[in-house]
This record gives structure tokens, C-alpha cells and sequence, in this order.
């Protein structure tokens, strides 16, 4: 059986933040879902396991939630299957996205809204069994596990967990608010493969699938997005592949020069098409000498060009301004001068030093 | 430092051209397009701008642009030759194609290189490149638009604020200007905050906050708190969601599991409303059942009783009697109990006191006058020996030889004594001693005639002594007081005994007594009359409960006579109720069971209406929970706390970031005020006394003198002795000023130096009057340094003077 999963989508995400960039953003997350729907047409899944957080918040608009479900559709295999999430967890008998979301029940895409074994033959053709854990709340310091460990099994070649939340030790989690599980816990069930949503980064270990989140929504998602196909087979061990759907990359960028050579290193780098698609956080830092000092000053403009959106750039790069610099410049009881010379002296004040010397005209010849 | 050389081969219009210069004043002369500007921008070109260019550097990419051959050049290039303390030095520049740089010394090795020819000649050079570039090489003007700058500052209404302000620019910086564009940087930042305090000025804080006059960093602040605050709305938001969603769901499955409850069991209501109804029939059939039972079981059994009571009781009633009878003769028995008593108690006594009696018959009896005259009698006798041992005689013989000697005395038989050597014979006499010898014989007498008597009335008293003891049968006078002693103590003993007798039996007579006791009852004959009470009592007793068991027995068969007619009716009734009963088990086995862990069926339908209740408290809870789950979450589109904290972490980075860039223009802007501040006060002893040299040059003694105060020039001195300040003077006396400032300015940098001094038609903007004015404090200047002149007025080059190189 092919399984193609992904989680952590949150469509309805608003980026207010980027306001230049947000409805790239926000559009890039329904590509990615259309990305994956292609790749698992393309590959020929039998079963589309969303394991959570599909949507942002419970409260996403209706166009939203209608756009989401008529990409679904476009899936040609068996089944896709629904998880609530924490952010878009499910309220029995709730008027609100899953009514929108389900609506007239028909297509192959089920939401999985209660704790109980969902058999896949009847319905689906799948000779599996899904054992869903769906959210019910934004937090909650119990997963939803319990009840897979004591429910009878149906006779089925597969048995499938999916579950959104915490994984102890790969999901920060300090408080343990969202629906913390433990490996030795994940393990015990016993499932052929368990799918877990909520952690953003792509992770296998075993028969543990996390998908992570197939567009990256943040600078503490440092990776390209991806969803992840998994092929089961009974008495085989499980074989997984990331299936890449990601559109932008947020990557925060420290790096410290303090040499010319590394200028040039990092502004071939900088110009790579990687960055064409890229949110992007730069920081410099080091200390240089004034022409490739230079350089790194413009490369501001060229990356707010070149980059898809440079979120900052921040330069903390210290021009190496030395007595020899300043009397070159100006002339010895100069306001300038004095100013330069008396901004040179304590090393706390290379800042200051650096931005008189900026508004004084030090980049002039 | 003094220029030779300069040639452009190629350079902007020229292909090929070189000027010489020599020392002092030359003029270079030529009309508009001669190529003036060309020489001078050749001049700073081949000093300050690299060969190298870095295409990003838009100022020089199009400076290397504008000076390439005009036509289809490829590079530019101008060499300089000068001399320094008599040297000399060639540098060359090439740009663009073969781009080169190179400073050679006359007779030695070349510098090749950008950053080797600037360092070369920034050590070459007389003054700094910035004093070069800004005062030695730079167009008039540009030192008349610094000073319109200077003027246009704030406080500089003297001109010695004009001079310090001069001094200070240097270096392209206008200071007012840059104070300026700093002080409104520093206020477009920190404009209302406080950076002492780390927050906005006089609390405004958000919730207060202030609506205009923000600064950056308060605008920054405002948008971090803002965006704390709406991560805090949206985790209030979203607990209070989750909490309401909680008790929503708790209510909901409450709700079905009830219902469930209301579903699976409903079928059975009408069996169990059959079975409540049965089982009530049923107990009461049992019950009577029950009662009919015990009756046929109670009857005989009363029956037997009664028969079985009155064959007992005539036992009974005669054991009443002979306990009667014996307790009678009990308390009888019972009334002489103190009589033995008080014998039983007195026995001991009248035994003891006979004993007494029979002792002191036995014991021998001494009177106690008799021993008194006893005692006399001894008395007598113990004075007669106590007479004759006073009058005795002590004799001591000291033999100094072992003597043996016969001792008579008193006239007593001799005595035969052995004395030893050196040893005494002590011996006593009454009336007389002898010694005898054999060789001699002593006799001592007392010499008095009474010794006879007293040894007579002695031996009287001791006769008579004898007599009395004899008589009484003693060997002593002790051992009479003794008899007499023991007497006596026998006596009182009796006496005693005899009286406490008395006192037992209260006087009356111990063997009537005993007497009267033989005649009652023997003691061991009856029991205690307590315990012949206690029996008698319980006899009694049984024989009441017998009674009234067998009157109780007879009312009840009376009873049931009554109640139920004959025995055999009886049993009848019982078969009746054993049929009815398990008629109605057969009914209730019959109806369905009822759910399990429920036996009572009113249980059940009361647990059943229960919940029919709860569902609907729990419904209307349901309802209740949505609707306000409902309003909460609003119509209003929500971000989720995850997405606003993110947005508040790029907040709290944008305000840390302004902060820290408020914070470094605060230090420049305070380091900026302090520089300046130094400036205010610097002398200017120099440049003050030079330049009014070169203005009272320049103005032909018109304006011969400044006004002083406190040291410093104030103004201008009038030749009619009026002070004018700056800002009065005529638009050609402010150029003879810039003019005369400039000269003071490169007076004072190049002091004791040598260099030279490039200008631009220095006199263009002067009448004639001033025109020679101005000449001549050039010729005075180019007295003392290298002073290079471009005009393209013939005129001006005459005024001039020096050496001319005219430009076709």
C-alpha cells in the first residue's frame, strides 16, 4: 500500500507580519497542498493521510476551507483521510470548518472525528484499519492513545495510527499542552506505522512518521517543506520518501566575516537561486576593512531585490576604522576628525564610530 | 611638497598636454573650454582615485567614465611629478584598460599599486589628503558655499563663530549641518523616550499610550507591546475556547451515553411497570403464606405446652412450701449468732486468764518489806568491810637479793613468799605484820586499839546477813528483789487479763454465758437465710411463669380458634396461599429480565425517568455551551496564538534592533556635542592673527582690524572705526572674507611646511577695487608657498602677477 501523508499545512495562516509577501504565503500553502495531491496522483497512493492542523484556526474562512477540500478532491486515490489538529481540532455536533469542510459527505475524504478503529476494506477497498487519535481541543495535557491500546483490532493486513501532537524528545513541548506522547507510548501500540502531525520537521524513525509541515510558515522552520510517501507492505519493512512541495524557505543567516574572501564567498552564495525563494534574516558579523566593509553595506539593496523577502539584515559588521583612516579623511582638529577620534577610542562605541563615520560621508572617496 | 608636472596622455578633451609649474605664483590662463577644469580635475584625479574601481562605486565608475578620451578611448591616464625637500617624485595613474598606479622616486624603485601609492603618499604629503582635498585643492566655490552653510547655522552670530565653524568643516562636513541632520535623526528615534529610563517619557505606556509625536523606538515599543498584548488575547482566547469546548464535549458524550442508556433500555419499561406490580402481589401472597404457616406450626406446639405446664406446677408450689419452712427455722438459728460470737471471741481469754491464776499460785512469794530489811541488813555488813579496809595497812619489801620470807597478819598463820632480786612484796594488814627471817624477823603494829572492834562488828553484820537470806530461802539480797520483782508483775498481769474479760462479756459471767449458748440450735443444723430467701424467691417465681405461659398458651389457641375455627381450616387456607404464590412467580418468571446489575424494577423505572431528565438538563447544557461557544469565538477571522507569537518575536527584534540604534545615535549626538563644545572654546590665536593680516590686505585697510572679545574676533572693524558683524558685510566683502579665510585656513595648515595652494578664478565675483585687493594678499601668500592659479580672465591674470601659463 501507498501512502502519501503530510500534516502541519495550516492553511488560513495570515503572515500579517510580511505584509508585502503575505499573499504570496498564504497561496503558497495551497500549492503545496496541490504539490502533493499531484505527486500522490503521480506515484499512484492508494491512501492521503493528513495528520493534523490542515487549517491555522477553527475560525477560517469558508472560501478557505471550500478551496482545501475541492483540492482533496482532485486526489484519485482510495481515500484521504482527516485528522483534526490542536488548531483546527474537532467539536462534535460543532457548526463550524468541518461541517464546511465534510459538507454533503461524499468523495473520498473522511474526517476522522472520533477515537475508534476506522476499518478501510468496506468502504475503501484498503485492506487496512486506521486508528485515529483527533484533536478536540488547542491543548491538552492528555493525547489521545489510550483507547487504541485496549480496542480490539479488525482482521486487516495494516493497522494504522494517526495521531497529532508532542513527540517527547523530537517536539519542544515544555509545558507538555499539546497532546504529549511518548516514544515508549507510540511504540506499545504496536501499529504498522503511526503518522504523527503537529512537529514541523520531517522525521522517520521505525514505523514513526513525522511528515512535518509541507510549506514552512516560519524562521524556525528551517527546511524546505516536503511531504512524505511511505510504502507498506505487510512482513516488509516500511519505505519512506520525502516528496518535496515546498514553495518558500525561511532561513535566519548569521555569518561572521572577517575577511575580504569571505565577502566574496558569501556574496557568490547570496546570489544563488536558492534565495529567490527564500525569507531570509541575514546577520553580519565581524570586523572588515573598508572596501570589503563596502560591500557588505549594499548588499541590503541587492538582496531586497534579489531575495524573495529579506525579513532583516542586520549588519553588525565593524568597519575597521583605524587613526590612519580618520586623518586620511579629514583634516586633524576637524569637527569630523575629533568626532571620528573620539568615537575610535572605546571599542563598545565601534557602532557609533561606524554610523558617524557613514553620516560624515565616509563612503565618499 | 611642491607640484613640477602634471601631463594627461590621454585625459578628458586632451590627448597629449603637460604644464609645468615652477615655485610661487603662476597663473594658468585660457578661456571657457581651454581644458582649465580638465587640469584641475587631472590633478585630484591622479592624487585620490584609485586605478582599481569597484564597479559598484557608482561615484567612481563615473568619474573614470567622464575623464576617458572623448571618442573611442579605452583608458585615461595623467602623470604628476613633484618634489619634496628637493626629490623628486613621479606618480602615474592609468585607469581602465592596463589600469595601473605607480610612484617613483628619482633613482629608485617603483611603488606599483593602489594601496602602496596611497600609503606613499599619505606619508609624502605636508597635510592630511583630507586638508588637501578640502582647502589646498578645492574650488573657491566650494569654500564660499561652506560658509553660506556656516551662516546658515543656528548661533553663529559672531564672526569668531564663523571662524571656529570654518576650522571645524574642514573635511567636506558642514557641522551645522551635520548637528542638524543628527539632532532630527536622534529626535525621529527617540522622540519621546525615555532611554535613561527604558521607556516612553511620562508613562505613556500602551495603555495610555500616545496618539503623535512618536519616535521610531516608541513606535516600535507601541507595535511590540501591541503585539504581546494580542498574543495574550489570543491565549485567552483559545483557553477559554478549549474550556469551552471540554465542558461542550463532556456535556455532549454525557449526553449520549444517556441517551444510549435511554435507548437500549426502553423496550423493557413496560415489563418492568408488570413486574413492580407482581412482585408487590407476590410478597403480599408470601406474607400470608407465611403467616398461615406459622400458625399451623404454632398451634400444636401451644398445645403441648399447656399440658406439659400443668403436669409441673403442683412440684413447684411444694418447693415453695419446704423453703418456706426451713428459712423459718433459719432465722431462728441466726438470732443466738452473736451469743457465739461473743463466746467464740472470749474463749481464748478466760483460757489465758486461768493460766495467770495457776502461775502465780505456783511462784514463791518474797514481800517487798521483806526485802527491804534484807537490804538493811546487807547495808550493815558493807559498811563493816568498808570500816576495816580504811584502817588497813600497805606494805612494799624491796629485796635487792632473792630473799624467801615467812607473812603473818593480823596474827594470821605465816605465809611463805619467795621474793627475786630487785622485785617488791606488796601485801596488806589491818592491825599488825611480821616478816620473818632467818636471819631476822620484823613486825609492824597500827597502833590502834580500835582495829579490834571494827574486825568484831564485822563479823556480827555478816552473821546476821546469813540468818536473813537463809530465812528467805535466797542466796541473795538480788535474788530476793527479783522473786519479789516477778511477784508483783504476775499480780498486774492478772489484774489486767481479768479486766479485759470483763470489759468482752460486759460484766456478765463467762461460764453462765456458755451455759445459756447449749441450750440454742447447733450451728452446722440450717443455711444462710439470704440464700434460702434468693431460692425461695426463685421458686415463687417459676411457679408465676408457669402460670402465665399457660395462660398466655391458652388465650392463643383461643385465639386462633377464634380466628381460623378448627385445625383442619387451617390447613386448607395454607394450600390456598401456596397455590396463589407460586401463581404469581410463574407470572414474573415469565416477564423479561431487567438490565443487568438492576434487580429492583422500580430502581429501574426510576433510574429511567432520572435519566430522561438528565437529557434533557444535558441538552439544554449542550445548547447552551454551543451558544456561548458561539459568541466567543464571534465572526470575527482570528490569527492563532502560534502565528501572533511569531509576530511578537519579530516585534520584540525590530524594537531591540531601533533600541540599539537609537542607542548609538544618542552617543554619537552626545560625543558630537562634546567635539563641538571643545571647538567653542579653542583658540584661534593663528588663524584669528593671519587672517586679519590677509583681510586687511585684501580690503586695503578698509577693514583693517577685527573686534575683539574675550580674545576672539566679534566683527569686522570699519576704516571709519565702525565694528560690522558678519552678516552685514557686502556680497563682495563676505568674498573677500571666504577668500581671506581660505588663505588663513592653508596659512595655518601648512605653517612651516612647504606645499602648494591650487585655486579656481579666486576673483570672479570681486570688483576692480576688490580684485586688487585680493591679488595682492594671493602674491603675499605665494611669497611663502606654491600658489597655483586658473582663471580664464586675462585681466585677473594681470592683476595676478607670477608666472603665467596660458592655456590655448
Amino acid at each position: 500500500m501507498k501512502i502519501l501523508a503530510a500534516s502541519d499545512f495550516h492553511l488560513g495562516m495570515k503572515f500579517r507580519h510580511y505584509p508585502e509577501v503575505s499573499d504570496r504565503l498564504i497561496a503558497a500553502r495551497f500549492t503545496a497542498l496541490e504539490k502533493l495531491v499531484e505527486a500522490g496522483n503521480r506515484e499512484g497512493c492508494d491512501l492521503f493521510i493528513l495528520a493534523g492542523d490542515l487549517f491555522d484556526t477553527t475560525s477560517v474562512p469558508k472560501a478557505t476551507v471550500l478551496k482545501a477540500r475541492a483540492i482533496l478532491d482532485r486526489f484519485a486515490g482510495k481515500l484521504v483521510a482527516v485528522l483534526p489538529g490542536n488548531h483546527d481540532f474537532y467539536v462534535p455536533q460543532g457548526k463550524d470548518l468541518w461541517e464546511t469542510f465534510i459538507g454533503e459527505g461524499r468523495g473520498n475524504v473522511l474526517v476522522l472525528t472520533e477515537g475508534a478503529p476506522v476499518p478501510l476494506a468496506a468502504d475503501w477497498q484498503l485492506d487496512a484499519c486506521l486508528y485515529p487519535a483527533p484533536c478536540f481541543a488547542k491543548h491538552s495535557q492528555a493525547n489521545g492513545l489510550a483507547w487504541m491500546a485496549a480496542a480490539p483490532r479488525p482482521a486487516c493486513a495494516i493497522h494504522i495510527g494517526v495521531a497529532h501532537g508532542s513527540v517527547e524528545g523530537i517536539s519542544p513541548d515544555m509545558d507538555g499542552r499539546y497532546y504529549p506522547m511518548t516514544r515508549g507510548e507510540i511504540d506499545r501500540l504496536g501499529m504498522d506505522a503511526m503518522f504523527i502531525g503537529h512537529t514541523h520537521a520531517q522525521r522517520v524513525e521505525g514505523t514513526l512518521f513525522i511528515p512535518g509541515t509541507p510549506e514552512p510558515d516560519g524562521f524556525d522552520c528551517a527546511h524546505d517543506g516536503a511531504g512524505l510517501l511511505v510504502e507498506l507492505q505487510r512482513g516488509k519493512a516500511p519505505r519512506a520518501t520525502p516528496v518535496p512541495s515546498g514553495t518558500y524557505t525561511w532561513r535566519h543567516e548569521t555569518h561572521l566575516l572577517s575577511e575580504a574572501s569571505a565577502v566574496d564567498r558569501l556574496q557568490e552564495k547570496l546570489s544563488q537561486p536558492a534565495y529567490h525563494t527564500r525569507l531570509l534574516k541575514l546577520r553580519l558579523e565581524g570586523r572588515l576593512a573598508a572596501d570589503a566593509f563596502q560591500k557588505t553595506r549594499e548588499w541590503g539593496a541587492v538582496l531586497r531585490e534579489k531575495c524573495f523577502h529579506l525579513a532583516s539584515f542586520e549588519n553588525q559588521i565593524g568597519l575597521l576604522i583605524g587613526k590612519a583612516d580618520i586623518d586620511a579623511r579629514y583634516a586633524p582638529g576637524s569637527f569630523a576628525h575629533e568626532l571620528l577620534t573620539e568615537l575610535a577610542r572605546a571599542p563598545e562605541d565601534v557602532p557609533a564610530l561606524q554610523k558617524a563615520w557613514d553620516h560624515l560621508g565616509g563612503g565618499r572617496p | 611638497m611642491r607640484l613640477e608636472r602634471i601631463r594627461l596622455e590621454p585625459f578628458g578633451a586632451f590627448g597629449n598636454r603637460e604644464l609645468a609649474f615652477s615655485p610661487g605664483l603662476q597663473v594658468v590662463l585660457g578661456p571657457n573650454e581651454a581644458g582649465k577644469s580638465t587640469f584641475w580635475n587631472a590633478l585630484y584625479e591622479v592624487l585620490f582615485r584609485p586605478v582599481l574601481i569597484d564597479k559598484r562605486k557608482t561615484a567612481d565608475r563615473e568619474a573614470v567614465a567622464r575623464f576617458l578620451p572623448i571618442g573611442s578611448g579605452n583608458h585615461s591616464r595623467v602623470s604628476l611629478a613633484f618634489s619634496i625637500g628637493g626629490d623628486s617624485w613621479v606618480l602615474e595613474k592609468q585607469w581602465q584598460t592596463g589600469a595601473k598606479a605607480a610612484l617613483t622616486q628619482a633613482g629608485g624603485a617603483a611603488l606599483i599599486g593602489d594601496e602602496e601609492v596611497r600609503e606613499k603618499l599619505q606619508a609624502l604629503f605636508p597635510v592630511t589628503p583630507a586638508v588637501l582635498q578640502t582647502v589646498l585643492l578645492s574650488r573657491q566655490g566650494q569654500l564660499s558655499r561652506t560658509l553660506e552653510e556656516v551662516k546658515a547655522g543656528p548661533a553663529l552670530g559672531t564672526l569668531s563663530d564663523l571662524l571656529r565653524a570654518s576650522l571645524q568643516d574642514p573635511g567636506g562636513v558642514s557641522v551645522d549641518a551635520f548637528m542638524k541632520e543628527l539632532e532630527a535623526e536622534h529626535e525621529n528615534a527617540l522622540l519621546n523616550w525615555d532611554l535613561a529610563a527604558s521607556g516612553p517619557k511620562d508613562g505613556k505606556l500602551l495603555s495610555n499610550r500616545r496618539k503623535v509625536n512618536l519616535g521610531a523606538v516608541l513606535k516600535a515599543y507601541y507595535a511590540e507591546q501591541e503585539a504581546s498584548l494580542a498574543v495574550a488575547e489570543a491565549e485567552a482566547f483559545e483557553s477559554r475556547l478549549d474550556l469551552l469546548n471540554g465542558e461542550r464535549r463532556t456535556a455532549q458524550e454525557a449526553f449520549d451515553r444517556n441517551q444510549r442508556f435511554l435507548d437500549e433500555n426502553g423496550p423493557l419499561e413496560k415489563g418492568a411497570r408488570s413486574r413492580r406490580e407482581l412482585e408487590v402481589e407476590c410478597l403480599d401472597g408470601r406474607r400470608v403464606l407465611e403467616e398461615l404457616t406459622a400458625v399451623c406450626d404454632d398451634w400444636p406446639v401451644r398445645k403441648s405446652e399447656i399440658q406439659r405446664l400443668e403436669a409441673a406446677l403442683p412440684a413447684l408450689h411444694a418447693q415453695v412450701s419446704r423453703l418456706a419452712e426451713e428459712l423459718d427455722r433459719a432465722k431462728r438459728g441466726e438470732e443466738t449468732r452473736p451469743l457465739r460470737e461473743l463466746l467464740k471471741r472470749a474463749r481464748p481469754e478466760w483460757v489465758h486468764l486461768g493460766e495467770l491464776r495457776e502461775s502465780s499460785r505456783r511462784m514463791k512469794a518474797v514481800s517487798k518489806a521483806e526485802v527491804e530489811a534484807l537490804r538493811r541488813t546487807e547495808d550493815q555488813a558493807k559498811r563493816g568491810r568498808l570500816a576495816v579496809e580504811a584502817g588497813q595497812m600497805q606494805i612494799a619489801f624491796l629485796a635487792r637479793t632473792a630473799q624467801k620470807l615467812g607473812v603473818i597478819r593480823d596474827g594470821s598463820a605465816e605465809e611463805a613468799r619467795e621474793v627475786a632480786a630487785g622485785s617488791a612484796l606488796k601485801t596488806a594488814a589491818v592491825a599488825s605484820l611480821r616478816l620473818e627471817h632467818p636471819d631476822w624477823s620484823l613486825s609492824i603494829g597500827s597502833g590502834s586499839a580500835d582495829a579490834k572492834a571494827l574486825l568484831d562488828r564485822l563479823s556480827d553484820a555478816e552473821a546476821a546477813l546469813g540468818a536473813a537470806l537463809a530465812k528467805l530461802g535466797v542466796a541473795s539480797l538480788e535474788e530476793a528483789a527479783s522473786l519479789e520483782a516477778a511477784s508483783h508483775a504476775a499480780q498486774i498481769a492478772f489484774e489486767k487479763q481479768q479486766g479485759k474479760l470483763e470489759a468482752l462479756l460486759a460484766g456478765k459471767d463467762f461460764e453462765e454465758l456458755e451455759a445459756k449458748l447449749a441450750l440454742a440450735p447447733p450451728e452446722e443444723s440450717f443455711r444462710p437465710v439470704a440464700d434460702l430467701a434468693v431460692e425461695k424467691s426463685r421458686a415463687e417465681s417459676a411457679v408465676a411463669q408457669a402460670e402465665t405461659a399457660k395462660k398466655e398458651a391458652e388465650e392463643k389457641i383461643a385465639a386462633y380458634q377464634s380466628k381460623y375455627g378448627e385445625r383442619t381450616g387451617l390447613y386448607h387456607r395454607v394450600g390456598e396461599a401456596t397455590k396463589k404464590v407460586a401463581d404469581l412467580q410463574a407470572e414474573l418468571d415469565a416477564l423479561p429480565s431487567l438490565p443487568e446489575g438492576i434487580k429492583d424494577p422500580k430502581a429501574f423505572l426510576d433510574e429511567m425517568d432520572r435519566a430522561r431528565e438528565r437529557s434533557r438538563g444535558l441538552q439544554a447544557e449542550v445548547s447552551r455551551l454551543e451558544i456561548e461557544r458561539a459568541a466567543h469565538i464571534g465572526s470575527i477571522e482570528r490569527s492563532s496564538a502560534d502565528e501572533l507569537r511569531a509576530e511578537h518575536r519579530e516585534a520584540a527584534e525590530a524594537f531591540r534592533s531601533c533600541l540599539t540604534e537609537a542607542r548609538v545615535l544618542d552617543r554619537i549626538l552626545a560625543a558630537a556635542r562634546a567635539v563641538k563644545e571643545r571647538g567653542a572654546s579653542r583658540p584661534l590665536d593663528g588663524l584669528q592673527a593671519t587672517f586679519q593680516e590677509y583681510l586687511a590686505t585684501m580690503t586695503r585697510g578698509n577693514y583693517s582690524a577685527t573686534a575683539v572679545e574675550e580674545g576672539l574676533p566679534t566683527g569686522v572693524r570699519r576704516g571709519d572705526g565702525e565694528v560690522l558683524p558678519y552678516e552685514l558685510l557686502s556680497a563682495g566683502t563676505q568674498d573677500q572674507f571666504a577668500l581671506g579665510l581660505r588663505l588663513a585656513m592653508a596659512h595655518y595648515f601648512l605653517e612651516g611646511k612647504e606645499a602648494f595652494l591650487v585655486m579656481d578664478d579666486p576673483l570672479v565675483d570681486m570688483d576692480p577695487e576688490r580684485q586688487k585687493g585680493a591679488a595682492a594678499a594671493l602674491r603675499a601668500f605665494a611669497e611663502r608657498q606654491q600658489l597655483i592659479v586658473f582663471t580664464c580672465h586675462p585681466s585677473h591674470a594681470d592683476l595676478f602677477g607670477g608666472r603665467r601659463i596660458e592655456l590655448a
